[in-house]
């Protein structure tokens, strides 16, 4: 049962989606492959589903509210199914090259099962500081709300909701297995793409392998990231507005890219590369921008903000800033709440200095092809790079197509979001669509070259596709062993909580005992995705200040009472000593561990 | 929705043996920085007697 129960959820979550997206396929353009209708219905459910339960969880985010949210949405599934049944029937499933498919299904078979497993780990790792802790508090609290505490949870939302409704449904495991519908979608999203490039099935399919072995897109597909679905949506969003004729399909690419700008902040300048690369496309075409096109962009804009504008305007209300935590400029003109100035300028030096990858100075951009894909653990989030076949045979494909106007536009895109990227915070897994996009010309390359020099080229470039596909498996299947096993082995599982959750004892004497109500936490990076008790953090690991005593207990100790806390966690960390000397008056020590104490307040409750 | 025409390549001024050159290099580099640099391969070159360091 504790697995059944996340498989179940995630398949109610794949229904719900399938049945939202539905609702797009009016906007379709009329010819478009069963691949990319696939891909288009997925990716639009997964963000109207996020958006649906952002809106509705903001009123009510119970159990009852997500479960009848997703039954209407699967009961669209069914009518769905009805319409779209004969398309998916005609997937190309006739010539599947045998090696990439086995990848894929490799790639696809862990995924799965290190879904499984339970989420464990430190503050540092992402899921635990924020992708899963804002949908465990939201469904304790029953609403979808603002965490002072925790700025990251201010961040577009659209899959942490949903990652909400899997853990309410599936329990804690749930959102770990949605990667599975990550890599699978971008995969199909590849694919099309793929095809759209003029690449055969075969090559297809040669192309998706590649990607799905990439380390960086792998590791932006699970645990909580969210990367994978963001590329998605920003290249549908990309590849549709270069394509759009009519007025639908423009609106089509705004949908998408307003589901890229709800779910990452990076998805706000790639939004408008999107508008220079369709107006610079519609110039080449038609040697001259016409007024037409400008006004269809302008309706793709309206829309993409319209579909992005309920996270945004909930953190202008609720934050005091449309962007939040916000870039230091941004405090100029808007005064946000939580933060102080001191504290936004910290969080930006930090991000800075964690995104400075190998220099911003002008040899480095030359050099940047190189350093990601010899030095990749130089760049935050890069260990294990992307592989030597993009550097190898992506620039042939490039140039052997670049006379193709839409090949053009993909380079503008590309060059400017390198550019934006590189001259601010270099994480790479932000790149993940501009990978994927090589990955397609790499594999353009490779067919270039086999023609061009049947003998040698014909084998380099095959070993260079294999080394990195064997190379990318070799640092992917080694990461998720630990996982693996997890789900296997109770006994390791259970030894793994203990081992890798920070002070695991006193979550448990927390969360097993019926008297604590409320948990007053005093160290800024405990990683309250534990808790499963109401808690208050006063200051938060970026300096969040949430309460006006911030951590002084001299000024807290008299307002306990009136916060309701009924416990106090004090613990020691690497940086930081234990807050409370012992003796406090009115505090009871009832749980101490070598660096772990937890006090009664005596008289609450 | 691809023209056939824009599948023509525009390449025919690289020599192939510099296209070789190139993914060759780039192939060992690899090998020698990714692969035999990291910890698996400095693990095998151990274990195949290398004093690779």
């Amino acid at each position: 049962m504790r697995l059944l129960g996340p498989i179940l959820a995630n398949l109610m979550v794949i229904f719900a989606v399938f049945g939202l997206g539905n609702l797009l396929r009016p906007l379709f353009p009329k010819i478009l492959s069963p691949v990319d209708r696939l891909a288009a219905i997925l990716a639009g459910g997964i963000g109207m589903l996020g958006i649906l339960l952002f809106l509705v969880g903001m009123i009510r985010f119970s159990v009852a509210v997500i479960w009848a949210i997703l039954v209407a949405c699967g009961l669209l599934a069914g009518i769905g199914l009805r319409r779209e049944g004969e398309l998916i029937c005609t997937f190309p499933t006739a010539r599947i090259p045998k090696i990439p498919a086995l990848v894929i299904a490799l790639i696809l078979v862990i995924t799965f099962i290190g879904g499984l497993a339970e989420p464990v780990g430190d503050i540092r790792m992402d899921a635990i500081a924020y992708h899963f802790l804002g949908p465990h508090v939201w469904l304790r609290d029953a609403s979808v709300h603002v965490l002072p505490d925790e700025c990251l949870t201010a961040f577009p939302a659209s899959l942490e909701t949903i990652y909400g409704a899997l853990t309410a449904l599936g329990g804690v495991r749930a959102p770990n297995l949605f990667a599975v519908l990550s890599i699978g979608l971008l995969l199909l999203v590849s694919y099309g793409f793929a095809a759209r490039l003029g690449l055969s099935s075969s090559d297809a399919w040669w192309a998706i392998a590649l990607i799905a072995t990439m380390p960086i897109v792998y590791r932006g597909a699970y645990g909580g990231f969210v990367d994978a679905i963001f590329s998605s949506f920003l290249l549908l969003a990309l590849r549709f507005a270069l394509d759009a004729r009519q007025s639908s399909e423009f609106a089509l690419a705004g949908i998408f890219a307003g589901f890229a700008m709800g779910t990452k902040y990076t998805g706000l300048p790639a939004f408008v590369l999107i508008l220079i690369a369709a107006v610079a496309l519609g110039f080449v075409r038609e040697s001259a921008i016409r007024p037409n096109l400008l006004f269809k962009l302008l309706l793709l804009s309206v829309t993409a903000l319209f579909v992005a504008s309920p996270w945004y305007l909930r953190n202008w209300l609720a934050l005091g800033s449309p962007i939040y935590p916000p870039p230091p400029a941004l405090l100029h003109f808007f005064h946000v709440k939580y933060m102080s100035p001191a504290a936004v300028n910290a969080l930006a030096a930090a991000v800075r200095r964690e995104g400075l990858g190998m220099g911003h100075d002008f040899v480095s951009l030359l050099l940047l092809p190189f350093h990601l894909t010899f030095h990749p653990a130089n760049f935050l989030n890069g260990p294990g790079g992307v592989g030597i076949a993009l550097l190898a045979l992506a620039p042939f494909g490039i140039l052997s197509r670049w006379r193709d106007p839409f090949v053009g536009a993909l380079g503008l895109f590309s060059f400017l979001e390198i550019l934006g990227w590189f001259v601010t915070e270099q994480d790479a897994r932000f790149l993940i669509h501009i990978y994927i996009l090589l990955a397609l010309f790499a594999i353009w390359g490779w067919r270039f070259v086999a023609t061009n020099s049947p003998r040698y080229g014909r084998l380099l470039a095959g070993a260079a596709i294999a080394c990195s596909m064997l190379y990318g498996l070799g640092i992917i299947v080694p990461d998720r062993l630990p996982d693996l096993h997890a789900v296997i082995s109770r006994k390791f599982e259970e030894r793994r909580k203990t081992d890798e959750i920070p002070y695991s004892e006193s979550f448990s004497y927390l969360n097993a005992n019926a008297a604590v109500k409320k948990v007053l936490v005093l160290e800024p990076r405990l990683p309250t995705f534990y808790l499963q008790k109401n808690y208050l953090k006063p200051i938060g690991r970026f300096g969040e200040q949430t309460v006006p005593e911030e951590n002084d207990f001299r000024l807290l100790h008299p307002k306990l009472a009136t916060y309701g806390i009924t416990h106090i966690l004090d613990v020691q960390s690497e940086n930081n000593s234990f807050r409370l000397a012992p003796g406090q008056p009115d505090l009871q020590l009832v749980f101490a561990r070598d660096n772990q104490r937890i006090y009664r307040v005596i008289g609450a409750n | 929705m691809v023209p056939s025409d824009q599948r023509q390549t525009t390449l025919r001024w690289i020599p192939s043996w510099l296209m070789n050159i190139w993914i060759a290099g780039m192939l060992v580099a690899f090998l020698i920085i990714r692969v035999l640099g990291s910890g698996t391969g400095q693990r095998l070159l151990s274990h195949l007697g290398s004093r690779h360091t």
